[in-house]
């Protein structure tokens, strides 16, 4: 019992989370009590067959709908939208064209009515740390793909969310661009503190960035596997370099491949 | 696309012959358009159309001049003008008003679907003398008249424009806690301005149509009622006259909301 309460409550927590939505076709089980933990800093992907069911989960993690069962919790309280407590990054960057970078990455702060110096000096603070403080007053079309996509980060980064979602975050660019941005990204997460759960479909974008790798079944979505990615601290290029990458990979294949 | 490093011969030779192909082009719509009215004058002049029937240009600079100097032609431009911007704003605006009232209101837009595009296949010229009887015979029922052909297609642009806005920008914003109000400033009305501004164009046509059509049943002044007079009293003169200065205008107020989408554009990027 004592050491039941030293151990640190897990950052977020799903509990027997099941969900059901209607179509017109039919009734569809998306999901089937599906239970996992995100500690407090790390970062885990979620790799699944295409329509398995991760969108929903991450619909669910960033409070859009209410499960059908189970709960989700983040820092102990129920996922609730809005609140501030998940940031969610998406396959395109979804910057405002008609807004400057500094506009754009204080959209968060200005929804919920609070611009105030201190929202603007942490966002001053991460666009100069991470290479973009000399495109503050200028718009996303004077950007490169890479830096858009490092400004929609900022923009997540800028209301303070405890968990951070990635979408498919970095599928939408091209393989090069992607590799660069997905470790680039990695690292502001891993300087900023920060704990993330990404959705992806790319095994290996999967095992290079994360702490833990978790992987769904087809639909409806259960835990099949968890993996822990030992050892932790490498940087996603050091990653893909080593011996154990492509053990992963083929194992997690073989995970895919069964469901 | 930065101009300061000099120029390589090459560059500036496609440069200028892009700009000598512009001229060009220029050059044979100006001849092209002369070419047009000294055909018709020298018909006109070889007795091969018959000038009581088909005028000629010199009759029409002619009318138009006598017009001028009577002080007959500025005051039926302006009223025109007049009942076409009225005409043209408050379907615009109401337009764009209502479309944002069906976004925020999906069940509305669902009820309000099929009437509204059976409205639109309506021919509205049928409705004018509904909006005599309603406004009486004078410039508020011409006004109505332009409004009502421009309403319902501005409602059924900008609706769909609004309603196809990019649902993850839309998600986006709902995710970081905004609320629909914030929605819709924020995100659907700004990325729907190139779409609104599209309404704006194909209004500016559509207005002078329901303007002239409303000056044809009732008005007493006014280039449409210069054009049904010049027909009954057999004035081709007048009635081409006005034409011709009727085109002048639309192209004049077409170019002002090309400028004025220029200048949005701009504003937007520069914002």
């Amino acid at each position: 019992m004592q050491e039941e309460l030293k151990k640190p409550a897990p950052l977020m927590e799903l509990k027997r989370i099941s969900h059901r939505y209607q179509t017109e076709e039919g009734e569809v089980e998306a999901i089937r009590d599906l239970s996992f933990t995100v500690e407090q800093g790390e970062f885990v992907s979620l790799v699944g067959p295409s329509g398995c069911g991760k969108s929903t989960l991450l619909s669910i993690l960033a409070g859009l709908i209410s499960p059908s069962g189970g709960t989700a919790t983040v820092g102990g309280d129920p996922v609730k939208r809005g609140n501030g407590s998940v940031g969610y990054m998406f396959q395109h960057d979804h910057l405002f064209e008609w807004r400057t970078i500094e506009q754009n990455v204080l959209l968060g702060p200005e929804l919920r009515g609070k611009v105030g110096e201190e929202e603007r000096a942490r966002a001053r603070r991460l666009l100069e740390t991470y290479g973009l403080g000399e495109f503050r007053r200028a718009t996303p079309r004077s950007l490169s793909g890479g830096m858009r996509q490092r400004a929609a980060l900022i923009r997540t980064l800028v209301p303070s969310p405890s968990l951070l979602l990635l979408d498919e975050a970095f599928s939408a660019l091209d393989y090069q661009t992607r590799l660069a941005v997905s470790g680039d990204i990695r690292e502001i997460l891993r300087r900023e503190g920060a704990t993330a759960l990404l959705v992806t479909h790319d095994i290996g974008e999967a095992v290079a960035l994360s702490d833990r790798v978790i992987v769904l079944s087809a639909r409806p979505a259960v835990v099949r596997a968890i993996h822990e990615i030992l050892p932790r601290g490498l940087t996603p290029a050091q990653r893909r370099d080593s011996a154990e990458f492509h053990e992963w990979f083929n194992l997690i294949w073989k995970e895919l491949e069964l469901t | 696309m930065k101009q300061t490093e000099a120029l390589s011969p090459e560059r500036l030779d496609w440069l200028a012959a892009r700009r000598r192909e512009g001229q060009r082009i220029a050059l044979w719509r100006l001849v092209l358009i002369l070419a047009f009215f000294a055909f018709w004058e020298i018909c006109a002049a070889a007795g091969l159309i018959d000038p009581f029937l088909m005028s000629s240009p010199s009759r029409i600079a002619a009318a138009t001049l006598r017009l001028a100097r009577q002080g007959n032609l500025l005051p039926h431009i302006v009223i025109t003008c007049m009942e076409t911007v009225a005409g043209f704003l408050l379907g615009t605006g109401l337009g764009a008003a209502i479309a944002m009232l069906l976004w925020w209101t999906p069940r509305f837009a669902r009820v309000m679907e099929p009437i509204l595009v059976v409205l639109n296949s309506l021919p509205k010229i049928a409705l004018g003398p509904i909006f005599i009887v309603w406004m009486g015979p004078g410039v508020g029922a011409i006004i109505v008249m332009g409004l009502a052909v421009s309403l319902i297609t501005t409602v059924l642009e900008v609706y769909h424009g609004f309603s196809r806005t990019d649902p993850d920008k839309i998600r986006l914003v709902e995710c970081m806690g905004g609320s629909r109000r914030q929605v819709f400033f924020k995100v659907v009305a700004p990325s729907n301005l190139p779409a609104l501004v599209n309404a704006l164009k194909v209004n500016v046509g559509l207005s002078w149509v329901g303007v002239i059509v409303g000056e044809y049943l009732v008005s007493r002044a006014g280039l449409g009622y210069l054009i049904v007079y010049g027909g009954q009293v057999f004035r081709l003169d007048l009635v081409m006259a006005s034409v011709i200065i009727l085109g002048a205008l639309a192209a004049v107020m077409y170019l002002g909301v090309v400028w004025l989408e220029k200048r949005i554009t701009a504003a937007m990027l520069a914002a």
